[in-house]
């Protein structure tokens, strides 16, 4: 077995009863609940969402988490699972392993993204189902009248996945970085907060490693206009090259310290 | 045979020292035998553990060489490597046998190995208990279980009795002898309590003013000790009674509590003290015979 999947291994055995794992869980449960609830109160109560569609749905569903809950789930995550190793100076143990610390920290990496990935999957599972709920609940609504677009289930899935990327290097390098929980939490908010007010109307926000959760949807939707490469927009682009960045930085930083 | 290949740890002209700060070690010469349990003794805040990390290359040397197994530190070599540096490394969230597969995953060491371990260190009965619950002896018994799992040919222990109670320390010496003396590893543990140095291990170093100030066998540190004996009297009247020993050449002094001490060169001379004392009509009330001990040795390289 390679030391990449061992190390991969290992971390999916030590998130057992994890808080990352617990977050993951309960913040899309909750997720799912409150845009639920959105949902069957938006019409009556003014902030509420209204669909009329599955596409609609759908989209008030990923406008939603982009917003705010994606960006700070990220960074959260991270902090959380760099948190374990921190707490009881499990590097000292990561660091005399017979296996490169670079595979540990790529190990690590990797489950972070799977946990996301999972965390997502959730997500989907549980929107279409509520979606089914809500169309039982408000038959008006006429969700059990045709099938949700799985096109686009899957472009707002991989556009949600590319994008976080960048955050997540830069996080899981600052966690790394940080031994206190509350450091890169801060950072991780103060960059949301800058991102948040230099807003979509600023041409070079895409060059924010905070701004892809921000912009992904206004794109979507057509109401940005992002410098793009084929498919991909410049800030999914963007995103990528930091997660490079960012891991290069970390194994730098993992070379310091030991 | 050269002396890399009998040294499970070998270093040469070590020197480090915290930015800003007085060296901690310099010029530090290490050699811990293979097949050995070798102390490494010193007062509290010396800078065991500082060595002890700098040993497996967590610490940047400012000078220096170590060979670790008869080789220079590389990643590979860990595979035979085992520690406990100043505390226990666990996930606090986790079980202890969960704890062990975390470990047994990155080490390549099978499953069976765990419940092995946890039996070893005693911990068979809390096993399934998440870490959080345990006690500070428990965490410790955990530590030294993480670090025996892929059977390393070298173990480094930090104050392995560290929170445990008297039964607890008495388990882990014997444990440390059984590893030694029936898986065949070398064994490095530091502590600050000369008596648990002096009942574990088969070769001692003193770390002292940034050098090992004495290195080698436990039989060769009591080799050094002087042959002499101190007797201390309590005995009335004391004053006519030193007078007494000084006339006949002994070196006496006044000792704690109104007593007498004086040094002797041999048991023969404690009946000539005796016969002296009665012989002058001094009452003798105690005497206590005290040899040359390990700990005078010890102080003796502080000083």
């Amino acid at each position: 077995m390679s030391s990449f999947i061992i190390c991969l291994k290992a971390e999916v055995r030590k998130s057992r009863n994890s808080m990352a794992v617990w977050l993951s869980l309960a913040g899309t449960v909750a997720n799912l609940l409150l845009f639920l609830g959105l949902h069957l109160v938006g019409e009556q109560v003014g902030g509420g969402f209204s669909a009329n569609s599955w596409r609609e749905y759908i989209t008030n569903h990923y406008d939603g988490i982009a917003f705010m809950m994606l960006p700070l789930y990220v960074i959260i995550l991270c902090s959380l699972v760099f948190l374990m190793e921190h707490r009881s100076e499990m590097w000292v143990q990561l660091y005399t392993l017979a296996i490169s610390p670079r595979q540990v920290y790529l190990g690590k990496l990797a489950f972070l993204f799977l946990l996301f990935l999972g965390a997502h999957l959730l997500f989907i599972l549980g929107m279409l189902f509520s979606g089914l709920l809500f169309g039982l609940l408000r038959p008006a609504s006429g969700l059990l009248d045709g099938l949700p677009d799985l096109g686009q289930i899957a472009e707002l899935s991989a556009r949600t996945v590319l994008s976080i990327l960048g955050l997540m290097g830069l996080h899981a390098w600052l966690s790394f970085r940080f031994k206190a929980f509350i450091v890169p939490l801060l950072i991780g908010i103060l960059g949301y907060v800058v991102a948040g007010l230099l807003g979509t109307g600023w041409y070079w926000q895409f060059l924010n490693p905070y701004a892809p959760g921000f912009l992904f949807m206004p794109r979507y939707k057509g109401e940005a206009i992002i410098p793009h490469l084929g498919w991909f927009s410049g800030a999914e682009l963007m995103s990528i090259a930091y997660l490079g960045l960012f891991t290069a930085l970390a194994f730098i930083t993992l070379k310091r310290r030991k | 045979m050269n002396a890399n290949d009998q040294s499970a740890v070998q270093a040469r002209g070590l020197h480090f020292a915290y930015s800003g700060e007085k060296a901690i070690f310099s010029g530090l010469e290490m050699d811990v035998p293979l097949g050995s349990v070798y102390g490494l003794l010193g007062a509290n805040g010396i800078g065991k553990s500082t060595l002890m990390k700098a040993l497996v290359g967590l610490l940047p040397l400012q000078a220096g060489r170590i060979n670790l197994l008869g080789g220079p530190i590389r990643q590979k070599a860990f595979q035979d490597v085992g520690l406990l540096i100043e505390q226990p490394n666990i996930y606090p969230h986790l079980s202890g046998v969960d704890n062990l597969l975390v470990m047994a995953t990155y080490r390549k060491t099978e499953r069976s190995r765990v419940s092995e371990v946890l039996n070893l260190v005693g911990l068979e009965e809390a096993g399934n208990k998440q870490v959080r619950h345990y006690s500070t002896g428990m965490k410790q018994r955990l530590g030294i279980a993480l670090a025996i799992l892929h059977r390393p040919r070298l173990l480094l222990l930090d104050e392995p009795a560290n929170g445990l109670d008297p039964v607890g320390i008495v388990a882990i010496r014997r444990l440390i002898r059984a590893l030694n003396q029936e898986e065949g590893m070398t064994i490095l543990l530091s502590s600050h309590l000369l008596s648990e140095v002096e009942q574990s291990c088969t070769h001692l170093g003193i770390l002292a003013r940034g050098r090992l100030a004495y290195q080698g066998s436990l039989e060769g540190a009591r080799s050094q000790l002087s042959q002499g004996l101190r007797l201390r009297l309590h005995c009335n009247p004391t004053g006519p009674a030193l007078d007494a020993m000084r006339a006949a050449g002994w070196k006496a002094d006044p000792g704690e509590n109104g007593g007498l001490q004086l040094l002797l060169s041999g048991k023969p001379e404690i009946s000539q003290v005796i016969d002296l004392l009665r012989g002058a009509g001094i009452d003798i009330h105690e005497l206590i015979i005290e040899e040359d001990r390990l700990e005078d040795f010890f102080l003796s390289l502080y000083q």
